[in-house]
């Protein structure tokens, strides 16, 4: 039962979330988030079966995303400048959060939220990209309330079919 | 209709037809022209290093893969079964012993000889003459510093030959340091509705959009945002007016060169001065790698700040991010986009990780520049076609007849540089001139002409 509640508490937390960055809430979102936080997104290639260890990059190789929070903040200024061209006129998003896992993380305050994730982006008349793939948050209790400490984004794509990545995942 | 070359490119008013950028019947020509008989980018050499490991591209419309045969030969051929054409060879990249193709098992060594036939002699009665159904090999493929190549033309020039003055950038890029360069593990791949050509004639040549297109980024957080600690932490957000200023007066050149190729460089205000604003370690690294800089490479070179260089007709590099990339054609309109790291081999652990990082920050597709250049191609190339539109040239005529050549014999090229359109007038010169069907030999008188016209003491010297 613990477990049971535990878990839809992380979903709300999930959702919220995800409530924010659909109305372009970015400040609060990045509220969201530790001051050591890491924000990453490795690059996922085709590989035979058996050199899986190759299929993703890893931590000191190339990644669509390899943020702290400095870096997550200038994200979030530019956006704000009202020169950002691919986000002027702004995207619409949809972010889609399911299948949650809770598992146990390094510390009593922390606990690793795995989820699957679908983010729709449209943009002018007729653009459209669908993001897909696995997401896994560290999730740490600061102050009575859950912040994210490090996001590792596993996007399902090898190349990726977009032309760029604006948005947040 | 037929393609007539003047009238694409007119190269006198520096006037392009935006029919290069939608027309099947040019893109096809271009496929034929361009792709089947330049050099092309196929790989970083450290990506091939160990016998048996292999690399899957494209030259054009063709799937090659690249191998690094048991004799530490570096070899290209077509992916595609000589049987009935299915790939042999379905990952990106990989280490194996052979390619087995998954529809009736032929199967091809490294090199791409047939090794491998089932039912050889029950079903081919012995008939199958191995040695005529290999892998269809690209005939020339040669390594520039580190960088693999390829050509489908046995008639083109020597590597060497075909990048010309483009060398003296590459130089800069790959062999600063004796131990030379790495590719950093993954490339970036990427789908952009654009025409090709777009962003190559972009990084050779166009500072002209970046106070406009990256005004954002500049606002936040200038080239070096990997870590901008004597920021205190935050975002910048008002000095931005000043680094543009800087960037305006800072001396530079562009290298407008035949065959397609230029490049434009930003020379540093005094020695070492501009590297303050990098973060550490990378500062101290620039600093301290300037003597064997020079050393190497002579003078003016220790003294850049940066090259954006477009080898014709798709590679482009962008030294102060570490990056290079290719322009993938996938049709008139759509353009897939592969971008590399390349760091320093003997580079710290800590300065490789800084240098991945600048081109993650700012040229990858979530990169703080990257983002806002691709709305921009993908409008212009979908406006290209309209039956209105179409009739209506690019202007590509900035600075046209107020060049001024340099004459100190370090490189072709003109110093009042930056603020021009030279360099994209030399690309689409060098498109015409290919497209037009020009054998080598006329090929290499029109590049002297160009290359000649533009400074009477030419070569490359030491510089």
């Amino acid at each position: 039962m613990a477990d049971l509640l535990l878990r839809l508490e992380i979903e709300d937390f999930l959702y919220a979330e995800a409530e924010l960055l659909d109305n372009r809430r970015y400040e609060e979102w990045l509220d969201l988030f530790t001051e050591d936080c890491h924000y990453w997104m490795p690059i996922r290639s085709t590989r035979v079966a058996g050199d899986e260890e190759h299929e993703l990059t890893r931590e000191w190789e190339n990644s669509y995303f390899d943020d702290d929070k400095l870096t997550l903040r200038q994200r979030v200024a530019k956006l704000g400048t009202g020169f950002a061209w691919s986000e002027e006129p702004p995207s619409r998003t949809r972010h889609v959060v399911s299948n949650v896992r809770i598992r146990a993380g390094a510390s009593p305050d922390e606990l690793t939220a795995v989820c699957n994730f679908i983010t729709y982006r449209t943009r002018l008349s007729t653009d459209e990209d669908v993001w897909i793939g696995e997401r896994h948050d560290t999730l740490r209790k600061v102050d009575g309330r859950w912040m994210i400490a490090a996001r590792k984004i596993y996007l399902d794509q090898a190349v990726l079919k977009s032309k760029n990545l604006s948005s947040f995942l | 209709m037929t393609v007539d070359m003047a009238e694409l490119v007119d190269r006198d008013r520096g006037m392009i037809s935006r029919r290069i950028l939608w027309d099947e019947e040019v893109y096809q020509l271009e496929l034929d022209r361009i792709y089947m008989r330049c050099w092309l980018l196929l790989c970083h050499e450290s990506q091939v290093a160990q016998p048996g490991q292999y690399f899957t591209t494209w030259m054009g419309d063709e799937p090659i893969i690249v191998t690094r045969d048991r004799d530490h030969q570096v070899r290209a051929m077509i992916n595609s079964c000589r049987h009935r054409g299915n790939s042999v060879c379905r990952a990106d990249a990989g280490q194996t012993r052979a390619f087995l193709c998954a529809y009736h098992g032929w199967t091809y060594g490294l090199d791409g000889s047939l090794i491998g036939v089932p039912g050889d002699e029950e079903r081919y009665h012995g008939d199958l003459d191995r040695s005529q159904w290999g892998l269809i090999r690209v005939p020339r493929v040669a390594i520039y510093k580190g960088l693999v190549f390829g050509t489908f033309d046995p008639s083109a020039p020597s590597l060497e030959e075909y990048l010309g003055q483009t060398r003296w950038a590459l130089d800069y890029f790959l062999d600063q340091r004796a131990g030379g360069t790495e590719a950093v593990g993954g490339v970036y791949k990427w789908l952009i509705k654009s025409n090709w050509k777009l962003g190559a004639d972009n990084i050779m040549g166009d500072n002209y959009h970046s106070a406009v297109t990256h005004r954002s980024a500049l606002m936040v957080g200038h080239m070096t945002l990997a870590r901008n600690e004597h920021r205190n932490g935050q975002p910048l957000t008002d000095a931005a007016g000043e680094t543009r200023g800087a960037r305006r007066a800072r001396p530079g050149f562009t290298a407008p060169l035949g065959w397609g190729h230029g490049f434009m460089t930003d020379l540093q205000l005094a020695e070492g001065s501009d590297f303050a604003e990098y973060p550490e370690p990378l500062r101290s690294y620039y600093r301290e790698t300037q003597p064997e800089i020079e050393r190497r490479l002579g003078p003016v070179r220790a003294r850049v700040k940066k090259i954006n260089l477009t080898v014709f007709p798709n590679l482009c590099v962008n030294t102060s991010s570490n990056t290079m990339r290719v322009w993938q054609p996938r049709g008139p309109q759509q353009t897939e986009v592969w971008l590399w790291t390349v760091v320093d081999k003997d580079a710290p652990a800590e300065v490789k990780r800084l240098m991945r990082q600048a081109g993650q920050r700012h040229f990858s597709p979530a990169g703080l520049f990257e983002q806002d250049d691709m709305d921009n191609w993908e409008l212009a190339t979908r406006s290209a076609g309209g039956r209105v539109s179409r009739n209506f040239p690019l202007h590509y005529a900035m600075g046209l007849g107020h060049e001024q050549w340099a004459t100190d014999g370090v490189v072709t090229r003109q110093i009042n540089a930056i603020n021009d359109e030279s360099n994209q007038r030399a690309y689409y010169t060098g498109w015409a001139d290919f497209m037009s069907g020009a054998d080598w030999d006329e090929l290499r008188r029109r590049r002297e002409a160009w290359e000649g016209a533009a400074q009477p003491e030419r070569g490359v010297a030491h510089g």
